[in-house]
């Protein structure tokens, strides 16, 4: 009976949780820049990682994409499951696995093309070529990231000339566009006035409906307002991982404490 | 760090203000006590003024948590010091109306022989007294445990108003039902003090442990 039941919440268990991140070391050359993180990431949630410049937040980011591959001097050892499949295994598709888990990042890096071909240019590259295939994928996808009442007339017109938070808005669509589980986001949000800001951070509170959103922050007023779990790193280490609201009401760590009251950082 | 240094200021002043709040109700219960133990009206008019004083601090107090809660977003101990303090100064204010409630029904009492019930009335108003100055070092000390044992002390008070009740009870025919309900009024003032006290301590055990309830 004690086994049934172990067994089940152990299912359950890895049925919430998306990302899973378990001992993970990475060395860039000699510097060791995360150290034993091992963080279980829960599925359909928005998830914020703080800490100080330096501490490896946008590090342990982009391992979950394999972004750091493209660092020459990199080396990783430990897991890092998404549903349960260790993405390093050298059976992976990293193209899949881009797809699977879409970056967007600091600064709003739209394509010199128009609005509709940015949205198009991933479905095109994973083979969909039929026009009204293509029309309702971008549809889709600029609602998906609630910008299509601004855009819908505006489909040939170059990204280039909308606002910083329309273009951060479009490149979150682009990332909707080849239909991703796993959402990443590096300071999405540091760029762009209050208001684009506060637009982004409504969009994070919808995408978790469908998504797994998982976002670096140096704003720790905006983990609070978005996040469900946050996971604060210093010195490449994970110092503390829990409910976002027990971590600001009364953190277990005092090297947390002192962070997020701005002691030191 | 410049503006944690500005920040930390102003949790000092807001800290310097609470303890002023404080020594003002403290001394306002000794006063009270005082104007009980003498029948002097002249010493319960003077607290019944001082009153004003305790909700213009609490004023002052609420005006500054809110602007330390717009300008600098507090998180972690300091926003549980700052929402503390916030419910804090609200107990404290009903801590201060309740002695000067004592003195106005004082001002009425028309009975020569009201000692024996004056006598009950000063005993919860020693406890109060006695509860609130524990308060008062718990939360210089940041000592918990002093916190939890006055919090535990609002028993003798409820067992006190209690025995208060029965007596006036007992009583009624003798000193009539004005002075019967002036008394229990006075007692039960002192003994809503105590319980707000309890209330102020469950804030300061907030503010340090984290949990709502002692």
């Amino acid at each position: 009976m004690g086994k049934k039941s172990d067994l089940k919440s152990k299912k359950n268990k890895s049925n919430d949780i998306k990302v899973s991140i378990e001992n993970l070391n990475l060395f860039y050359g000699n510097f060791w820049a995360l150290k034993n993180v091992t963080l279980d990431i829960p599925k359909g949630k928005v998830t914020a990682f703080i800490g100080p410049s330096g501490c490896g937040k946008s590090t342990c980011l982009k391992t979950i994409n394999r972004m750091n591959d493209l660092v020459s001097s990199c080396r990783i050892d430990g897991k890092v499951l998404i549903d349960n499949e260790d993405i390093y295994d050298p059976k992976t598709d990293v193209t899949l696995l881009r797809r699977r888990a879409g970056m967007v990042f600091q600064t709003p890096n739209p394509f010199p093309m128009s609005v509709y071909d940015n949205i198009a240019y991933g479905p095109r590259i994973h083979g969909i070529k039929n026009k009204a295939k293509l029309d309702e994928v971008v549809e889709r996808s600029l609602k998906g990231a609630a910008i299509w009442d601004d855009l819908k007339d505006k489909l040939k017109k170059s990204a280039f000339g909308l606002s910083g938070g329309q273009q951060q808005r479009l490149c979150i669509a682009r990332a909707l566009a080849v239909e991703p589980d796993v959402i990443l986001m590096d300071e999405p949000t540091s760029a762009l006035d209050p208001i684009s800001t506060l637009k982004i951070e409504d969009l994070m509170a919808e995408l978790r409906k469908k998504y797994t959103v998982i976002i670096v922050t140096h704003n720790m007023q905006q983990a609070t307002r978005i996040a469900d779990k946050t996971a604060f790193f210093l010195l490449g280490e994970v110092i503390e991982y829990s409910d976002t609201a027990s971590m600001f009401k009364n953190p277990a760590d005092p090297r947390t404490e002192q962070y997020i009251t701005g002691r030191f950082g | 760090m410049v503006m944690r240094k500005r920040f930390q200021g102003e949790l000092e002043k807001l800290h310097e203000m609470l303890l002023k709040i404080d020594i003002t109700i403290k001394k306002n219960i000794d006063m009270m006590l005082i104007a009980l133990k003498n029948s002097d009206h002249n010493v319960a008019k003077k607290v019944i003024e001082n009153d004003d004083l305790v909700d213009n601090l609490e004023l002052e107090i609420e005006e500054l948590c809110i602007d330390i809660i717009t300008r600098h977003q507090p998180v972690a101990g300091d926003l549980r010091e700052v929402t503390a303090v916030l419910k804090m100064i609200t107990d404290l204010e009903r801590i201060s109306d309740y002695s000067a409630s004592v003195c106005e029904h004082l001002l009425n009492v028309q009975l020569n022989e009201s000692t024996k019930y004056i006598k009950k009335i000063i005993k919860l108003g020693k406890n109060a007294k006695k509860m609130f100055s524990g308060m008062i070092e718990g939360y210089m000390e940041q000592n918990d445990d002093i916190i939890v044992s006055v919090n535990r002390q609002d028993t003798i008070s409820d067992d006190l108003f209690r025995d208060l009740k029965k007596l006036v009870e007992r009583d009624i025919e003798i000193i009539g039902s004005e002075n019967a309900i002036i008394f229990i009024l006075m007692g039960r003032a002192l003994e809503r003090m105590a319980d707000h006290i309890t209330n102020v301590c469950d804030w300061i055990h907030f503010k340090m442990t984290g949990n709502f309830k002692i």
